[in-house]
């Protein structure tokens, strides 16, 4: 089977007043459909640069990346946009949910930018609502949840587009240890059902939620091992 | 035209009870720019997030033209939001995975206009304010400035009666804050009636006219 994602030596280089800087150098890896990765190291190592580019969210420098056997390199904008909208699906710290707006209505939202039929999209929200176990929420405001039940609406808001892989940034980093806690089983229960998860993160209790982790330093990834010591679902997180 | 008679806004927490405002009369006519001002506490927030329906007041009324807002069920108030209303908040608020171009096409999406009629009109508002050169960057390619002038075409878009700004240039450095304001006295200009929090004195200067809060009173 091909992979689902496969970098080859890709880099980024951010070219600023007279001199460069290399926020990722060279990074080889490959991740299957169906495994959940976490993305580890401390602050400006470069592993929200890899997100980035893993995302569609930045372009890289130099290097070759395939995204479902297709080189994102010459894709144009408005391909690579229709692609973020259709296959990936993203969480970050900070929600970026419509606070004003129902716990239903945030979950739609992307498949407004979706070829998604509008008949099916009902159901489609309301699967995704249930399958982070939302529904006694669907008709609240975002504004009046707790931080854990806003981040797991922005997993079903992720989800909704039955995207290929969940990009999830720091999902736990506003978060007391129990929200975050569920939020990681909610990412865990999904992962059991077949999703494809890129976990970036710098704590290593969040990370032994993943399967397998890839350790960045300074730009280069400098490990890649599978999870001896998985985390059990419920397992604290901080 | 806005008219608000005796609005209260009352917060409990647990045995704790703050009154936020009490009893602000208040007019708005169609067209006018009106800043809020007043120091932190004083309300001024709270009395947006009233008469733009974001929040519920514990008393009082709100009339927009016809339409007396404060007896409109939660479903109706949504929908004239959608419809009617547009915001700008400190934070911008955008969506950091859509480009410029599909986040002001939001609110036209959720009327439910199809999606090329939306990018369309979305292309043509960041035109107008000159960003069409930006409309395919995702946020985080855009400065902090140009992302606000991003949220007030997202606000705009779908032309809306009144649009409210809290802060709008709070997060901003100076300049990207005097650009901000012109866009404001722009749309003011082109007969939006815009409602705006601000501490800053001298955008305060620049609407038609201030209005002054002190602990949950008009003084002014």
């Amino acid at each position: 089977m091909k992979p689902l994602i496969e970098l080859e030596r890709v880099s980024k280089i951010y070219m600023g007043d007279g001199f460069e800087t290399k926020a990722l150098v060279d990074a080889t890896l490959t991740v299957n459909k169906g495994e959940f990765v976490a993305i580890m190291g401390p602050s400006g190592s470069g592993k929200s640069t890899l997100l980035h580019v893993l995302g569609l969210l930045d372009r890289h420098t130099l290097g070759k990346y395939l995204l479902s056997g297709k080189n994102v390199e010459y894709l144009s904008d408005d391909e690579l946009a229709n692609l973020r909208n259709e296959k990936l699906g993203f969480v970050f710290q900070s929600f970026n949910l419509l606070a004003k707006e129902s716990v239903y209505e945030n979950v739609k939202l992307p498949l407004f930018y979706s070829e998604v039929p509008k008949k099916d999209w009902e159901a489609r929200v309301n699967d995704a609502i249930a399958s982070v176990r939302l529904e006694h929420r669907k008709d609240y405001l975002v504004q009046k949840l707790s931080g854990g039940e806003k981040q797991r609406v922005a997993i079903a808001r992720a989800l909704v587009c039955n995207p290929e892989v969940i990009f999830a940034d720091e999902p736990t980093g506003n978060l007391d240890s129990v929200s975050g806690q569920a939020v990681m089983d909610t990412l865990r229960d999904l992962h059991d059902k077949g999703a494809t998860i890129l976990l970036i993160t710098h704590e290593p209790n969040t990370a032994r939620n993943a399967e397998r982790i890839i350790r960045i330093k300074d730009g280069l990834v400098v490990g890649d091992e599978k999870v001896i010591d998985r985390a059990k679902k419920g397992e604290a997180v901080k | 035209m806005i008219t608000v008679r005796n609005l209260t806004k009352t917060f409990q927490e647990g045995e704790l009870i703050t009154k936020v405002l009490k009893g602000i009369d208040l007019d708005i006519n169609t067209g006018e720019f009106v800043a809020i001002m007043g120091r932190s506490g004083a309300g001024k927030s709270t009395v947006l997030y009233q008469v733009s329906l974001l929040d519920h007041p514990t008393g009082g009324s709100i009339m927009i033209d016809d339409v007396e807002v404060t007896a409109l069920s939660t479903t109706e108030r949504t929908q004239y939001r959608l419809n009617n209303l547009g915001y700008v908040f400190q934070d911008y608020a955008l969506i950091p995975e859509l480009t410029a171009k599909e986040n002001v096409a939001l609110p036209l999406l959720m009327q439910g206009m199809s999606k090329d009629k939306a990018y369309k009109k979305a292309i043509e508002v960041l035109a107008s304010i000159g960003l069409q050169d930006r409309a395919d960057h995702l946020p985080a390619k855009l400065s902090g400035g140009q992302q606000q002038r991003v949220s007030i075409a997202r606000a705009v878009a779908h032309e809306p009666k009144i649009l409210f700004a809290d802060e709008p240039t709070a997060n901003l450095d100076s300049e990207s804050g005097q650009m901000v304001m012109n866009l404001f006295q722009d749309l003011h200009k082109k007969g939006q009636t815009i409602v705006m929090v601000t501490h800053e004195e001298e955008y305060g200067k620049l609407a038609d006219r201030i209005v002054r809060l002190s602990d949950g009173q008009v003084v002014q």
